[in-house]
Parts: C-alpha cells; structure tokens; sequence
C-alpha cells in the first residue's frame, strides 16, 4: 500500500482526524483494522467438530464452529463445508435439506454472541454483510432467505433460547433477501436498542415440496461490525480465529504418567484457551470408563482404569458454548 | 435424560451430572448452559436416575 507523506508544520494547532477516517481508509484499502467483526468464524474456517453434521430439531453446534443450526420440529437436513466460495474466500457453510427430503420447516442458521461482546453495541447502528447464492435446486419460495437480528437484555443467554425467542425482553429485527445461483454480497442495518446487552443474529429459510439433489443456501464472509455502512470483510489470522473458537469448544488428547497400585490412574485435560464457563467434558477413544472428577474454565481431571498399563489415553472435547 | 454421578471411589454425589443421549459431563455452574437446560428439564417435572452403586 502506497503511503502518502503528510508535512505538518503549525504544530501550535492540534492535527484534526475526523472520527472514522482512519477505519475509512483501511476499509477502502480492503485492510483489517482490529476486530471489527463481531461474529467469530464468520469465514467458516474452524470446523473442530467436522466437516458435516446433521441438523436436529433443537439448535446444536454440529460442525463449523461458533455456527449453531436446526429445522424446527422435523429434521432432515445437513449443515457442512463447502469450496464453492466467492473470490477470497476459501469456505463457505452450505445449509442444506438433504435429498429427497421432505420435510418442510424451517432450516435454520444462527450464531449468538457473549454479553462482553455485545454490550457496546447498545444505541448504535450495527450493519450486517454476507456472501450468500443458493444451490441448484434450491426450494424457497421466490428464493427467499430470510434473517433476524435479535436482541436480548439478560447475560450469556443460551443461543437455544435466542432460537425460541425467550432471552430476557427478547426482540428482534428481520427480512429477506432474494438469493441467485451466483454469489452476491448483502447487507442489513439495524439500530440496536439502547437497553440491549446481548444480540445475536439468524438466517433461515422455507424449503418446500421434494428436496432436490442441491436444494441449499451458501453463505461466507459474515461480519456484524459497529457502523452503518458494511466494510470490507476483516480477515484474521487463523490462529486467533482458532483461539477465538476454543473459548467456546475444543479438543485434545491426553495420557497418563504412571497411575495407582489399583491400576487407575488420574488425568488431566489442561486446555490452550480458557473457556467461557466451567466446561462441559465428553470423552473418546479411551480403552475403559471415564470417571469424572471436575471441569473448570481452564481444564478438567478425570479417572480411568489403566490395569497393567503404564500408560491410558484418549481424546476429550470441551465445550462452554452459549 | 441424566444421571447423577458419585465422586470417584465414593458414594457421595459429584457436582457433575452425566447427559445420557450423548455421554457429556456437565459441571454444576450455572453460566453453563448445558446446565441450564437440565435445571429446566429438572424444573419440568423430571428426575435424573440415581448414580451408580
């Protein structure tokens, strides 16, 4: 990026930048400028549950992380990753009736963000872009896909009660847009409450009739950012993306170094990111049952029958998702 | 559908109840929403099966 020399001699007078020059000319330059974006893995790059999961009927972290999905009341649908990408991205989420399907209710995407990252957004203007184009045989009347930007005035509120609408004074805000087979980015803004300490956001639609072989949406590139205008699409590093993903859920393997005359030994699952609360554990691949001993944000221990072994070991997974 | 669970090698309760349907250990904290939602099943009437001997 070319830089232009500023000559600033009077320096009896202060030098004036107008308030949101600087973010202006990063934005112009297709340059991150620190964190605008709310919403985390809103370039669906973390997927440290897999790469596809079945949606349920009530709203569950499935696959790519921080992105809970659901189709209410009936369920036979698919949430995964997918190449098929706008220019400069590498993945999108690809919300899907699986074939053949049926069932007709809505299929739904939907992220909800902590209290200590929504509380400043209080009486401002938040502005909302995607990139989103609809599969092939995509069902939605007039290919609609439609969206919700919800706001809530209670405390890390579970994204299952943002989904059935029972945050503390839970309102929201809504509309569609009409998807193509191309890609396209849209936008949104919404004028936050001046009451409102947490918010969170939803896309869905309606499929109808049969499910053909691509009847989806995809979307990437998601940002929720302070302004009035969207802004180019903040790109991070995929490391703190990552860490920003473990806050909420993460993974890992452990082994024991040596265990008791009984042949249980003690472990520790110490984890690379605090979470958000204590967690909750579930554990794999472990030759014998785990006996849980206690979780906090920082790790877990646990017990395991290791006989004659020196050493047991296994996979464990943490979450503290709201 | 839950369970409760003893500590480790005793028969007193652990502040840690086993979610069956999908084998997850969920801390008794109440910012935890996984438990949050048991103390709503809980609060709708059901019982979690006692832990085992």
């Amino acid at each position: 990026m070319p830089l232009q020399q500023v000559t600033y001699n009077d320096i009896s007078q202060p030098l004036a930048i107008a308030p949101g020059a600087v973010e202006n000319y990063m934005s112009a330059q297709s340059s991150s400028f620190g964190f605008r974006n709310r919403l985390i893995n809103g370039n669906f790059v973390v997927w440290q549950r897999g790469t596809s999961g079945s949606m349920t009927t009530s709203p569950t972290y499935v696959s790519a992380d921080r992105w809970g999905v659901d189709q209410a009341s009936t369920a036979g649908s698919t949430f995964s990753q997918s190449t098929t990408v706008p220019t400069g991205f590498l993945y999108s989420g690809k919300v899907q009736r699986n074939s053949s399907s049926t069932t007709t209710n809505n299929i739904v995407l939907a992220q909800a963000l902590e209290t200590l990252n929504s509380y400043d957004l209080a009486g401002q203007s938040v502005t909302v872009s995607f990139w989103a184009k609809a599969g092939g045989s995509f069902s939605a009347s007039s290919n609609t896909l439609n969206y919700n930007f919800f706001y809530g005035q209670g405390t890390d509120q579970s994204l299952a009660n943002m989904r059935s609408n029972s945050w503390t004074n839970q309102t929201n805000s809504g509309g569609t847009f009409t998807l193509t087979t191309s890609w396209v980015r849209y936008s949104y803004t919404v004028s936050v409450p001046a009451t409102t300490t947490q918010v969170g956001l939803q896309f869905y639609f309606t499929p109808t009739g049969t499910a053909g072989a691509d009847d989806s949406f995809y979307i990437t590139g998601v940002q929720l950012e302070r302004s009035s205008t969207a802004s180019a699409f903040e790109y991070r590093d995929i490391g703190r993306e990552l860490q920003m993903c473990q806050r909420y859920y993460e993974t890992g393997f452990t082994w024991s170094g040596g265990r008791y005359s009984d042949g249980y030994a003690i472990l520790n699952a110490t984890f690379k990111v605090t979470k958000r609360t204590s967690a909750s554990m579930s554990y794999s691949g472990w030759n014998n049952t785990i006996n849980p001993n206690g979780s906090t944000t920082d790790g877990a221990t646990f017990y395991t029958f290791a006989g004659t072994s020196t050493v047991a070991s296994g996979n464990w997974q943490a979450g503290a998702e709201l | 559908m839950y369970k409760l669970i003893y500590k480790f090698g005793t028969t007193e309760l652990n502040n840690i109840v086993l979610k069956i349907d999908n084998n997850l250990f969920i801390p008794f904290d109440p910012a935890n929403t996984d438990y949050q939602e048991y103390l709503k099943w809980v609060a709708e009437g059901n019982t979690p099966q006692p832990a085992d001997e």
